[in-house]
C-alpha cells in the first residue's frame, strides 16, 4: 500500500525525485508548523517545547520511508532553530535526534507490514511507531553526557529526555494516525 | 515574525560575502563559544558577535518581535540552569557555594554561583544568536544550495535543502490561509474548552489540510523536476562562488577564535568566574 | 529531420495503472514546427493525460497500459530518455506555483540546463537571453515566492524554453490570470510559434485562447477525439453549453430558438426599503504587516443582491472580503454588518451572517467523512444535536451533492475538484448564513461546470445574497446584478453590469478586456435593459420584433447543423 509512495519500486533507501520532494515538504512543514502551534514550553525544563506539530515528523517517516523521515527531522529541526535564532549548530544533536526519530518511524512499516491489513490497524501501527521512534530517536541527546558533562545524568534525564519523550509521544500518537487516515485513501488515487 | 528565511540584509557588507562565509562562521563561532566559561571572556565574545551582526545590516524594526521572543527564551533557559543545577554545574564544589536566598514553595536554594552561571549563559546565548541570525537574513535564498554543494554536500542533498527553503514561505502562507478558512467555520484555535486530549485533537483541522494538500500538490513539483532532467546525471551549478580577501579575513579571524577558545579551555584558563558583587565582602 | 512532422501521435491509448478505463483512446495527431494546436474539452476528458504522453511522463513516470506511438522528431518517446526529451519538449503544468522549484527567478531559469550539465558560462548567457525575450529581466533578482500569479506563469514559460525545445506544451496556463495578463502570455506564445516552436496549449477559456490564432483545435470528449481541424470548423460544431464561444457563433446558432423569458427582476427580489445594507465598508484601510492593500475603501452591499468584484491580480479583491469578516484587522475605518459596527466582534460572531468560501476547497477539508466535515461548523457554534442530521441532508441537497452514492460517509478529499467545491459551499451553508461570499468560484472549472455551479448557487433556498470575486468577466456580468471594479486597493467603479462596461477606458485600465458577449450586450443593452447570457441574448436578438426588414437575417435554415452540435 505504501510501496508506491516511496518512489517506484526502487526500494526503501533510493533517493528518487519523489523522495526529494516529499523530504523537502516534510522538513519545511515541520519547520513552519512550530510557528503555528498554540502551546508554550514545558515549565521547568531546558527549552523543551511542546510541539503539537511533532506528529508531522513521525507521519512523514511512517508514510514515505526512512530517507524522508531522516531528512524531515534533521533539516526541519535545524531550519526551525535557524529561523527562531539559535542557529543550526548550537543544538545540532537535537536535530540529529529528530532525524533518527523520522528514520525509525520510516523503518516501522517494513517491520509491521504483515500486521497492517486494514485502515485502522495501519493507524494503530502508526501511533505505536510514533511512540517507539520517539523513545529510540531521542536517545541521541544523551550525547550531552560527553559534550556538556557538567549537566549531569539527572538533569538530562529529568529535564530533557523524559519531558521530551513524554510530550512528543503524546503528540505523535495523536496526530500521526489522524494524518495516516487522511492520507491513505488519497495516496491510492494519486498513484502513477 | 514570519516563518521563513527573509533576505532582509540584502546589499549589506555581510550579504555581499560568499554565502559559505556566514555558514562557516556560525559553526566556528559555536565551537569556540561553548568552550568559554569565564563571563569576562564571554563579554568580549558578545562584543565580537554584535559587531559581526551589525555587518549583516538587518533592519531592527523587522526583527523586533523575534528578539522579544528570544529574550523570553533566554531568560527561561538561564532560569532553569539556576534552579535545577543550583550552580554546581559550574564546577563549584558544594562546600564553597555562597547561598543568597531560597525560592518558595520548595525552598530552592539560589546561590551567587548559580546567578553568575546564568549571566554567563545568557551572554553566550546572545552571542550565538547574533552570529546565527545572519544565516536566515543575510544569505540570498538562491545561494543556499550552491553554498552547501561547495561545502561538500552532494548534489541531491544540497538541492533538497534548497527546495526546503523554497517551500517555507509557501507553506507558511498555506497555514495562515487554512487557519482563516477554519475560523470562518467558527473554529477557535486558542479555545480553552475540553480536556487535554480534546484540545490536542483540535489541531487536526489545521494540520490535516495543509499536510495532505501539500503532499497531493507535490505530484506537479515532481513532474516539473523530472521534465527538466533533475537527477539524470552530473549537475552543473551555474552560480560561481569565490572567496575574496574579506572572506578570507573573516574566516581567518574566526578560525583563530576557535583555536584560541580551545586552547583556553584545555589549559584551564576559562573557568567559571564568580561575579564579585554577588558575594559582597 | 527537416521534413516530416515534429510531433506524431499514432493510435495512442493509455490507461492509468489504477484506472479501469483508458483516459485517452485512439488519438491520432501530427504537428509541424511553428504550428499551434489548441486542445479543449470538458473536465476529466484526458487533456492533461495527452500532455503527459507528449512530454514523456507517460510512460517514463506514470505506469499503465500504453498502446500506439508518440514520436518527436521521428523518435519514439518510449525509447528516448527523459533527459533527451527535456531538450525537445518544454512543459508548463496546470499550477505554475507548484512548478517553480528554485528560490530565485534566476535560479529557476537555470534549473533545467544545470541538471543536464550544461556549461556554467553558457547557462548564465542563456538566462539573460531568455529573460529578455520573455520580458522578465526586471524579475531576475526577485525571490519566487513574492511573484504574482501572472509573473509566476511567465517564469514557468521562460523556464520551459530555456532548453530551446522545439515543442512547448502548456496545461491550462490562463486559470487565475486576469484577462490582461492572459493576453500578454498568449502574445508571448504567439511569438515563440512565429519563431518556429510548435505549441500545444490546453485551455478551457477557448475564446481567450483564440486570441493567439491557433492553427488547429483538438476537441476531446471522454478520452476520444471528437474534432481535429481548423478553428473555423470547430466553432461551427462546438456545443456552447460546454465551451464559451464567440458571441457571433452563438448568434448564428440561435436561429429558430425560442424567445427567452426575461423578467425585469431576475434575482433575489427587491431591497427592503429603509433596511440597512448587509455589508458596508466605511473608509477602510487594511493590509498585511507593513503593506497597506486597501486604501480608504467605502462601499455598501445590499441584503438582496448578487454582487461581483472584478479587478487585476493583486488589486485587493480577496483582501476586501477578508477585512470585512474580520480575518484581517483594519488599520482605519469601520465595517458595518446589518448596520452595526463589527469593531470588537469576533470572526465567529459573523459566521451566521456570512458563509465564506475560499478559492481552494482543499485548504479547509480535513474530516474523515463528508458528514463530519459539514458538522464541524455547527458543532463549533454549539448547535443543537438533534438538528445535525437535518443540517447535513439539507446542506448536501442544496448544492446538489445528494446523487453521489453514500456521500455522507465519503472522505472529502477523495471527491473530484468540482465536488469539493460544492462541498465547500455545503459546509458554509451548514451554518445557515444569509449571505454567501465566494472567492473565484469558477477557477479551474470548465464552462459547463462553472455556469451550472453559479446557477445552483442562485437557486439555493434561504440565501439572501451572493457576493463573489472572479476573473471571469462574462460570468460576473451574467450572474451578478451589481459589479464592483477594483484597482490598486480602491473601488473604481460600482454599478449594474451594463453601466460598468459602458466606460471602456476604465474597464481596460482594470486589466479587463472586451469579449464579444460584452460588445453585443453594449450594442443591444438599451433595448434589453440588462446584461444577458450569450444564449439568451442570441435568442432575444433573433426573436426581436422586426423593425424594418433587417431582423430576419438570422433565420437562414441551420437546423441540420444544430442537431449535430448539441448533445
Ligand atoms: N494518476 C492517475 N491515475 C489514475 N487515473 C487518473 C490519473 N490521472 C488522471 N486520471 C483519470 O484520467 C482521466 C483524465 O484525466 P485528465 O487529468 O487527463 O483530465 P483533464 O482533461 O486534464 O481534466 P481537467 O480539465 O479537470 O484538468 C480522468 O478520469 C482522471 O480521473
Ligand atoms: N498574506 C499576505 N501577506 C502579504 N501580502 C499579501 C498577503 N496576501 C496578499 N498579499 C498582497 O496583497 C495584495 C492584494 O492581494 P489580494 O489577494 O487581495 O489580491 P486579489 O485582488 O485577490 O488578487 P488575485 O486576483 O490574484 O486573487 C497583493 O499585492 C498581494 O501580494
Ligand atoms: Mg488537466
Ligand atoms: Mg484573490
Amino acid at each position: 500500500m505504501t510501496s508506491m509512495t516511496m518512489g517506484q519500486s526502487d526500494g526503501m533507501w533510493s533517493v528518487s525525485t519523489r523522495v526529494i520532494v516529499y523530504a523537502a515538504i516534510g522538513a519545511a512543514l515541520y519547520a513552519v508548523a512550530g510557528y503555528f502551534s498554540f502551546f508554550a514550553q514545558v515549565p521547568g525544563t531546558e527549552g523543551v517545547y511542546l510541539r503539537p506539530a511533532y506528529g508531522i515528523l513521525t507521519f512523514f517517516g511512517f508514510a514515505f520511508g526512512p530517507v524522508v523521515g531522516l531528512f524531515t527531522g534533521l533539516v526541519g529541526n535545524a531550519l526551525a532553530d535557524t529561523m527562531t535564532g539559535s542557529g543550526p549548530t548550537l543544538y545540532w544533536h537535537w536535530s540529529v535526534a529528530n532525524g533518527l526519530v523520522g528514520l525509525v518511524a520510516g523503518l516501522f512499516p517494513v517491520w509491521m507490514a504483515s500486521r497492517m491489513t486494514s485502515a485502522s490497524s495501519r493507524a494503530t501501527a502508526s501511533a505505536i511507531a510514533a511512540v517507539v521512534a520517539t523513545i529510540v530517536g531521542f536517545l541521541f541527546i544523551w550525547i550531552e553526557l560527553v559534550i556538556q558533562p557538567e549537566l549531569g545524568f539527572n538533569a538530562i534525564l529529568t529535564a530533557e529526555y523524559l519531558p521530551t519523550i513524554v510530550s512528543n509521544s503524546i503528540f505523535g500518537a495523536i496526530l500521526t494516525p489522524i494524518l495516516v487516515l487522511a492520507w491513505d485513501p488519497l495516496s491510492e488515487r494519486l498513484g502513477r | 515574525m514570519r516563518a521563513s528565511f527573509r533576505y532582509l540584509g540584502r546589499g549589506s557588507w555581510l550579504a555581499r560575502r560568499d554565502p559559505r562565509t556566514p555558514l562557516l562562521v556560525a559553526v566556528l563561532f559555536v565551537v569556540g563559544a561553548v568552550q568559554i566559561k569565564d563571563v569576562r571572556q564571554l563579554g568580549l565574545i558578545l562584543a565580537i558577535a554584535l559587531v559581526y551582526y551589525a555587518t549583516a545590516g538587518i533592519p531592527f524594526r523587522q526583527v523586533r518581535g523575534q528578539w522579544a521572543y528570544l529574550a523570553v527564551v533566554i531568560v527561561i533557559i538561564a532560569g532553569f540552569n539556576t534552579i535545577i543545577t543550583g550552580g554546581r554545574a559550574g564546577g563549584f564544589s558544594a562546600s564553597e557555594l555562597h547561598p543568597l536566598f531560597r525560592i518558595p514553595p520548595f525552598g530552592i536554594l539560589i546561590t551567587a554561583e548559580a546567578i553568575s552561571l546564568s549571566v554567563s549563559q545568557i551572554t553566550r546565548f546572545l552571542a550565538i544568536i547574533a552570529v546565527s541570525l545572519p544565516i536566515a537574513y543575510a544569505i540570498s535564498p538562491g545561494d543556499f544550495a550552491v553554498a552547501l554543494r561547495r561545502l561538500g554536500l552532494g548534489d541531491r542533498l544540497s538541492f533538497a535543502i534548497d527546495l526546503t527553503i523554497r517551500f517555507l514561505p509557501t507553506l507558511a502562507n498555506e497555514f495562515a490561509e487554512t487557519i482563516d478558512a477554519q475560523r470562518v467555520r467558527g473554529y477557535d484555535p486558542t479555545a480553552r474548552k475540553g480536556g487535554p486530549i480534546t484540545r490536542l485533537r483540535r489541531i487536526a483541522p489545521i494540520f490535516v489540510p495543509v499536510t495532505v494538500g501539500s503532499i497531493a500538490g507535490a505530484e506537479d513539483t515532481i513532474d516539473a523536476m523530472d521534465l527538466r532532467g533533475f537527477g539524470v546525471g552530473k549537475r552543473t551549478w551555474s552560480r560561481a562562488l569565490q572567496y575574496d580577501r574579506a572572506d578570507w579575513a573573516v574566516l581567518g579571524f574566526f578560525v583563530a577564535f576557535a583555536i584560541v577558545a580551545t586552547l583556553l579551555n584545555f589549559t584551564g584558563q576559562s573557568q567559571h568566574y564568580l561575579l564579585p558583587f554577588l558575594v559582597g565582602s | 529531420m527537416a521534413d516530416g512532422p515534429l510531433l506524431e501521435i499514432a493510435d495512442l491509448t493509455f490507461r492509468y495503472q489504477r484506472a479501469t478505463e483508458p483516459a485517452i483512446r485512439n488519438i491520432n495527431l501530427s504537428l509541424a514546427p511553428g504550428e499551434v494546436l489548441l486542445v479543449a474539452g470538458p473536465s476529466g476528458c484526458g487533456k492533461s493525460t495527452l500532455i503527459r504522453a507528449i512530454n514523456g511522463l507517460i510512460p517514463h513516470s506514470y505506469r499503465g497500459d500504453l498502446a500506439g506511438q508518440v514520436r518527436i522528431g521521428g523518435r519514439s518517446t518510449a525509447e528516448l530518455r527523459l533527459r533527451d526529451l527535456a531538450l525537445m519538449v518544454g512543459t508548463v503544468l496546470q499550477d505554475p506555483r507548484k512548478q517553480v522549484v528554485a528560490s530565485t527567478v534566476g535560479g529557476e531559469l537555470a534549473f533545467g540546463p544545470e541538471n543536464l550539465g550544461m556549461e556554467a558560462a553558457e547557462i548564465r548567457r542563456r538566462v539573460v537571453e531568455v529573460a529578455a525575450s520573455s520580458g522578465i529581466q526586471h524579475l531576475l533578482q526577485r525571490t519566487t515566492d513574492a511573484l504574482s500569479g501572472g509573473e509566476t506563469q511567465q517564469l514557468a514559460i521562460a523556464g520551459a524554453v530555456m532548453l530551446r525545445p522545439r515543442l512547448v506544451v502548456l496545461d491550462e496556463p490562463l486559470a487565475n490570470l486576469d484577462p490582461a495578463a492572459a493576453h500578454r502570455l498568449l502574445s508571448l506564445l504567439r511569438r515563440l510559434a512565429d519563431q518556429g516552436t510548435a505549441v500545444v496549449i490546453v485551455e478551457h477559456r477557448v475564446e481567450d485562447a483564440l486570441d493567439m490564432a491557433p492553427d488547429r483545435v483538438l476537441y476531446l470528449e471522454d478520452g476520444e477525439t471528437t474534432y481535429l481541424g481548423p478553428v473555423r470548423g470547430f466553432l461551427e460544431i462546438a456545443d456552447p453549453a460546454s465551451i464559451r464561444l464567440p458571441f457571433e457563433v452563438a448568434l448564428a446558432r440561435a436561429s429558430g430558438a425560442v424567445a427567452p423569458a426575461i423578467e425585469p427582476e431576475r434575482r433575489r427580489g427587491s431591497e427592503v426599503n429603509g433596511a440597512s445594507p448587509r455589508l458596508e465598508w466605511r473608509g477602510v484601510d487594511a493590509g498585511y504587516e507593513e503593506r497597506t492593500v486597501l486604501h480608504a475603501v467605502s462601499a455598501s452591499l445590499g441584503r438582496r443582491q448578487s454582487v461581483a468584484v472584478l479587478g487585476p491580480n493583486g488589486s485587493g479583491k480577496t483582501t476586501l472580503f477578508k477585512a470585512a469578516i474580520g480575518l484581517i484587522p483594519l488599520t482605519s475605518g469601520d465595517v458595518l454588518v446589518d448596520g452595526a459596527s463589527t469593531a470588537g466582534r469576533s470572526v465567529a460572531d459573523l459566521v451566521e451572517v456570512f458563509g465564506y468560501v475560499f478559492q481552494n476547497p482543499s485548504q479547509m477539508l480535513f474530516a474523515r467523512t463528508v458528514r463530519d466535515e459539514i458538522l464541524f461548523g455547527p458543532r463549533n457554534m454549539g448547535r443543537a444535536a438533534d438538528r445535525m442530521d437535518a443540517l447535513v441532508t439539507e446542506s448536501l441537497a442544496r448544492v446538489g451533492l445528494t446523487d453521489v452514492s453514500n456521500i455522507g460517509a465519503r472522505a472529502p478529499l477523495t471527491l473530484s475538484f468540482g465536488q469539493q467545491k460544492r462541498l465547500a459551499i455545503a459546509v458554509a451553508l451548514g451554518l445557515e448564513p444569509l449571505t454567501l461570499v465566494l472567492d473565484e468560484p469558477s477557477a479551474g472549472q470548465d464552462h459547463r461546470s462553472a455556469t451550472a455551479f453559479m446557477e445552483e448557487v442562485e437557486r439555493i433556498q434561504g440565501l439572501e445574497s451572493v457576493y463573489f470575486v472572479t476573473h471571469d468577466a462574462d460570468l460576473a456580468l451574467t450572474y451578478a446584478d451589481r459589479i464592483l471594479l477594483m484597482r490598486d486597493g480602491q473601488i473604481v467603479a460600482d454599478g449594474t453590469p451594463l453601466q460598468v462596461i459602458d466606460d471602456r477606458e476604465r474597464w481596460v485600465e482594470c486589466n479587463l478586456r472586451f469579449t464579444s458577449l460584452m460588445e453585443a450586450n453594449l450594442r443591444w443593452g438599451s433595448e434589453t435593459g440588462q446584461f444577458l447570457a450569450a444564449g439568451q441574448l442570441a435568442a432575444w436578438i433573433v426573436n426581436k420584433p422586426p423593425e424594418g426588414k433587417g431582423a430576419s437575417v438570422g433565420r437562414s435554415p441551420e437546423r441540420q447543423r444544430r442537431g449535430r452540435l448539441s448533445l
